[in-house]
C-alpha cells in the first residue's frame, strides 16, 4: 500500500505543478476556456484519487476549488487575478495538507482554506450563498428548480467478465438512483437459454435517462471503477427534466438507434421551452463538449497538446548507468592501449569498432540524463508572478530556448541562484511603475531567460530591462569596503563584476525580497560549484544581463592533461585562457611570483614547488593561464601531456582539509590523474 | 548502502602492524590486495599515503602504522592493502589500510572478548571493541568506524 502512497504523492506533485503552470497561462489570457476547463480537470483528478487514498484534507479543500473554478468553466463569470493569486497560495497550503495523519493545524488550515473559497464562490455567484453549493453546470443559474435539472441519456454495456472484478452493476445503478430521477431499462435479448448461461458471466445491460442537478463528470465519476471493463455512453438529452416526456425520450432513443447526432428537436420542447430556443446552438456545443470530455475519460489531462512518448525511470537507475559507461569508457582506453601494444590486426579492428560503439554509447547516455530546461520555467514564473504583485510592479517573464538541455544535476543546483537573480532584477533592477512611465519605457517591465547551446556548454542569460548598474554606486561601496583602492583605475566591466564579491550590496535598506548580506557572491559561487562562470553587463536605464555558462555534464569534463613531477594532473579546459612554455630559469629568477608573458604579467603558481616537488627539473616547463574570478592566473607544470576527456570519480573521504582536488580520472594506463579546482589551489597558495 | 556491512559475525580478520596483532570483524573486509602503484595527493598528511584505482572506483589509501601512531618501516612482500568498509555519517565508505601482513581468520565468541583496560600503560581504548587473547598474544579488535572519523590517532599510549 506504501508504495502506492508513494505514487500517488508524485502524481500530485505532478498535478500541482500542471496547476500552477496553468494558472499562470491564465493570468496572461484570462479567457481562455480551454485552460480554465484543463485546471477544472485536474482538480477533479486529484480530489478523486486524494479521497481513494485517504488525504482527505486535500481531496475537501480541491473540491470546493473546483467548485470555484466550475463557475468559470461556463465562461459566464470572468477569472480575475484575484482568484489565480488566490488558488496559487491555495495550492502552496494544498502541499502541507497532502499528509496521511492530520493534525488539529492542518485540519484548521484546511478549514480556513474552504471557507475562503466559499467567500470566492459567493463573490461570483451571489445567488447561491449557501456553503453547500457544489457541482452544477453550465446553464443552471436558473432560479427554479425544476429547470436546473438536466436530463441525460446513459448506457451501460458490461463486459461479460465484469464480475470478475467483483464488481456488483446494480450498485451503480442504485448510485445513480441517488443522483436523481431515473427511468432504467434493461437489456436482456443478450441472455443466453438457462442451460448456457455460465453464472460468472454478465449478459445484462442498462440504458436510462436520469433527471439531475448534477454534472456529467459526477455521472462519470459513478463508472470510475468500471471504465475498462464496460462500454459507458453519457449524452445530454435536454436541459431540463423530460423524464416523464415519453415522446423526448423515444425520438431520443430512435436517433440513438440510426446512429444520427441527437439534436433537441424544438417543435417536442417548444411549448416548455419557449426562452430556451435561441439556445439551440449553445446547446449543440454543449453535447459536443460532453461526447468529448466521454471519450477522454480514461485520459490524464494535459497542458501540452503533443503526446509525449517517455517512461519514467528512477533517476538512481540513471545514475547507475552513467557510472556504468563511465567504466566502459576508461576500460576501453585500456584496451586501446593494449591493441596499439600487441600490433594483432584482428584486435585492432575489433577495438576500433569498440570505441566508435563506445562512443554511441556515452552519447546516448549522456543525452539520457539531460534534461531540458524547462522544466525550472515554472517555479521562476511563479516567482515573478508573486514578487511584482508584492512590489507593486508589472512585470513579465519571458522564456527562450527553454528547450535547450542540461544534466538534470546541474538543474537542481542552478534554481536557487537563477531565483536569486530574478528576485534581484525583480527588486533593484526594474523600476517601479512611476519611475518607468518618468522615463518613458512603458508600464510593464520584462525579464527575459534565454539559454542556448555553446559547444560543450550552456549559455543562460538573464536580463531586466530596468535601470541598469550604478557604475558610481558600486565603485562607492567597492572603495568603503575596501575591495578596491580610490585610485584604482577600472574598466566599467571590471566594476560591474565587483558585485560578485562577497559582502557586497548597494541596495541602501535591506528589503525582505533581497539583500539580506548574502549577495551575488553566492550566486558565483553555486555557479562556479557547477565548474561554470558568471558575468554581468549593463547599460544605464537600458539593461541588466547576468550571463552563466554552465558544463553540459557534471561527470565528464574537457580538460588538459598535465604532469607534474611524474604525477598527471587534469585542469578544466573550460577555465583554461592560454599555453605558454617557458624556461625554468626564467622563472626562478621572479622573485615577486609574476611571469611577464606577451607584455602581460601574470601572477603564478609552481605547481612543482607547491606540490612538494624533488627531483631534475626539466627544460622546459609551461605556464597554462587559467581565468581566476575577474583575473588570469598562471599555473607551472612540467609538461602538457594532451588534451583529454576525463570521467570524474569522486575521491572519497581522504583527510579533512583536502580541497583542492576535485575529484580523479583514471588514465587508459590504470594510472590516476587528480582534476585540479584551480580556483580553491590558487586560494590557498596565494 | 549500510546494509552491505555484515555485522555480528563471529569471525575475526587478523593482521600485524608493528609487531602487534589486530583484528576486524571480517563482515567488514571486502578486499585484500597486493601493494600497488598509490597515487600520492600532493600536501597531504604523512599518514594518508594516496589513492588507487580499483576495478575503476578511487579509494583513498592510509598508513596503518603512521595512522596508528607507529614508526614508519620499510615495505617488505608481505606488506598488503586491506579494503575496509564501514559507515561513516550515514554512508558506506570505503578505505585502504596499509598493514605490515596479514595473519588468519579466528573465531572468538563474544564471551572470549574482553573490554579494553581503561588505564594504565596499554590500549586507548576508545578506539577499540575489545581485546582477546590468541596463542598467548593480545589480540586487539578495532572500532574502525571510530578510527576513520578521527584523523590521526594513537592507538596504543605509550608508543613503544
Amino acid at each position: 500500500m506504501n508504495s502506492f502512497v508513494e505514487k500517488f504523492k508524485v502524481e500530485v506533485g505532478e498535478y500541482f505543478e500542471r496547476l500552477e503552470s496553468g494558472l499562470l497561462q491564465l493570468e496572461q489570457d484570462k479567457e481562455n476556456l480551454q485552460n480554465i476547463g484543463d485546471i477544472f480537470r485536474i482538480m477533479h483528478s486529484m480530489k478523486g484519487s486524494g479521497g481513494m487514498f485517504g488525504f482527505d484534507l486535500l481531496s475537501d479543500v480541491t473540491h470546493d476549488l473546483e467548485s470555484l473554478f466550475e463557475i468559470f468553466r461556463s465562461g459566464e463569470q470572468k477569472v480575475d487575478s484575484e482568484v489565480i493569486s488566490f488558488t496559487l497560495d491555495s495550492i502552496d497550503s494544498l502541499r502541507n495538507l497532502m499528509i496521511e495523519n492530520p493534525t488539529d493545524e492542518h485540519r484548521l488550515l484546511a478549514s480556513k482554506l474552504k471557507s475562503d473559497t466559499q467567500k470566492l464562490i459567493a463573490r461570483f455567484n451571489p445567488s447561491n450563498l449557501k456553503g453547500e453549493f457544489v457541482k452544477q453546470t453550465a446553464n443552471s443559474f436558473g432560479t427554479n428548480s425544476e429547470s436546473q435539472q438536466i436530463t441525460y441519456y446513459i448506457s451501460f454495456v458490461p463486459d461479460e467478465d465484469i464480475f470478475n472484478n467483483g464488481t456488483n452493476p446494480l450498485y451503480l445503478i442504485d448510485e445513480l438512483h441517488a443522483l436523481g430521477e431515473c427511468n432504467v431499462q434493461v437489456v436482456i435479448d443478450q441472455l443466453p437459454s438457462l442451460v448456457e448461461i455460465d453464472p460468472v458471466k454478465c449478459y445484462v445491460s442498462w440504458y436510462l435517462f436520469i433527471a439531475t442537478t448534477e454534472s456529467v463528470d459526477t455521472l462519470q465519476d459513478v463508472f470510475i471503477f468500471v471504465a475498462n471493463c464496460a462500454q459507458i455512453k453519457i449524452e445530454k438529452v435536454s436541459n431540463e427534466n423530460v423524464i416523464h416526456q415519453d415522446a423526448v425520450l423515444a425520438d431520443f432513443l430512435n436517433v440513438q438507434l440510426n446512429h444520427d447526432f441527437w439534436e433537441l428537436r424544438e417543435t417536442v420542447i417548444s411549448e416548455h421551452n419557449q426562452a430556451h430556443e435561441t439556445d439551440t446552438n449553445e446547446e449543440k456545443e454543449e453535447a459536443d463538449v460532453v461526447l468529448n470530455s466521454a471519450t477522454e475519460f480514461n485520459k490524464t489531462t494535459s497542458f501540452a497538446p503533443t503526446v509525449v512518448d517517455s517512461i519514467r525511470v528512477d533517476s538512481v537507475k540513471i545514475d547507475h548507468y552513467m557510472n556504468l559507461v563511465s567504466e566502459i569508457i576508461t576500460a576501453q582506453s585500456r584496451l586501446e592501449q593494449i591493441s596499439s601494444n600487441l600490433k594483432n590486426s584482428d584486435l585492432e579492428l575489433i577495438t576500433e569498432n569498440f570505441t566508435k560503439l563506445n562512443r554511441q554509447l556515452r552519447d546516448n547516455a549522456f543525452d539520457m540524463s539531460l534534461i531540458p530546461l524547462q522544466s525550472l520555467v515554472v517555479r521562476l514564473k511563479r516567482l515573478v508572478h508573486d514578487l511584482s504583485k508584492s512590489l507593486d510592479k508589472e512585470v513579465i517573464l519571458i522564456t527562450e530556448g527553454m528547450d535547450t538541455e542540461l544534466d538534470k544535476n546541474i538543474i537542481e543546483k542552478l534554481i536557487e541562484p537563477l531565483l536569486h537573480i530574478i528576485r534581484n532584477s525583480l527588486d533593484h533592477g526594474i523600476e517601479s511603475k512611476t519611475e518607468r512611465h518618468k522615463k518613458k519605457k512603458g508600464e510593464v517591465g520584462t525579464i527575459t531567460l534565454r539559454a542556448s547551446t555553446v559547444g560543450s556548454s550552456v549559455q543562460i542569460e538573464i536580463e531586466d530591462d530596468g535601470e541598469g548598474l550604478n557604475i558610481a554606486k558600486i565603485r562607492e561601496k567597492a572603495v568603503s569596503n575596501g575591495l578596491i583602492s580610490v585610485q584604482e583605475k577600472m574598466k566599467d566591466e571590471e566594476i560591474y563584476q565587483l558585485i560578485f564579491e562577497p559582502g557586497f550590496s548597494t541596495s541602501e535598506e535591506l528589503t525582505d525580497v533581497s539583500g539580506r548580506g548574502v549577495g551575488m557572491d553566492v550566486v558565483r559561487r553555486s555557479v562556479q560549484a557547477l565548474r561554470g562562470s558568471i558575468e554581468i553587463v549593463s547599460e544605464k536605464d537600458k539593461f541588466t544581463r547576468f550571463i552563466i555558462k554552465l558544463p553540459l555534464s557534471l561527470s565528464i569534463i574537457d580538460g588538459l592533461l598535465t604532469s607534474v613531477n611524474g604525477s598527471y594532473y587534469v585542469i578544466p579546459s573550460s577555465i583554461i585562457h592560454k599555453l605558454h612554455s617557458v624556461n625554468p630559469e626564467f622563472l626562478k629568477k621572479e622573485f615577486r611570483q609574476v611571469v611577464e608573458l606577451d607584455g602581460i604579467q601574470f601572477p603564478f603558481l609552481n605547481l612543482r614547488e607547491e606540490f612538494d616537488g624533488k627531483g631534475q627539473i626539466p627544460d622546459e616547463q609551461f605556464v597554462v593561464i587559467v581565468y581566476y574570478g575577474n583575473h588570469s592566473f598562471g599555473l607551472v607544470v612540467d609538461e602538457v601531456v594532451r588534451e583529454y576527456q576525463a570521467v570524474i570519480k569522486p575521491l572519497g573521504r581522504m583527510f579533512k582539509s583536502q580541497d583542492i582536488f576535485s575529484g580523479a580520472s583514471i588514465l587508459g594506463t590504470g594510472q590516476l590523474a587528480l582534476v585540479i579546482d584551480t580556483n580553491k589551489l590558487i586560494k590557498k597558495y596565494t | 548502502m549500510a546494509s552491505e556491512i555484515i555485522q555480528g559475525l563471529n569471525s575475526y580478520f587478523t593482521f600485524r602492524l608493528g609487531g602487534k596483532l589486530f583484528a576486524v570483524n571480517i563482515g567488514q573486509i571486502t578486499k585484500i590486495l597486493e601493494l600497488t602503484e598509490i597515487t600520492k595527493v600532493p600536501n597531504s598528511p604523512q599518514y594518508f599515503r594516496g589513492i588507487i584505482n580499483l576495478f575503476g572506483d578511487i579509494i583513498p589509501v592510509f598508513d596503518g602504522r603512521l595512522k596508528f601512531g607507529f614508526q614508519e618501516t620499510e615495505l617488505t612482500r608481505e606488506t598488503c592493502i586491506l579494503i575496509l568498509v564501514f559507515e561513516l555519517d550515514g554512508q558506506a565508505v570505503n578505505s585502504g589500510i596499509i598493514v605490515d601482513s596479514v595473519e588468519k581468520v579466528l573465531i572468538f565468541d563474544p564471551e572470549q572478548i574482553k573490554p579494553a583496560p581503561t588505564v594504565g600503560r596499554g590500549f586507548n581504548a576508545e578506539f577499540i571493541n575489545g581485546i582477546t587473547i590468541y596463542n598467548d598474544e593480545f589480540v586487539i579488535i578495532l572500532n574502525i568506524e571510530k578510527i576513520f572519523s578521527e584523523e590521526e590517532i594513537s592507538i596504543i599510549n605509550v608508543v613503544e
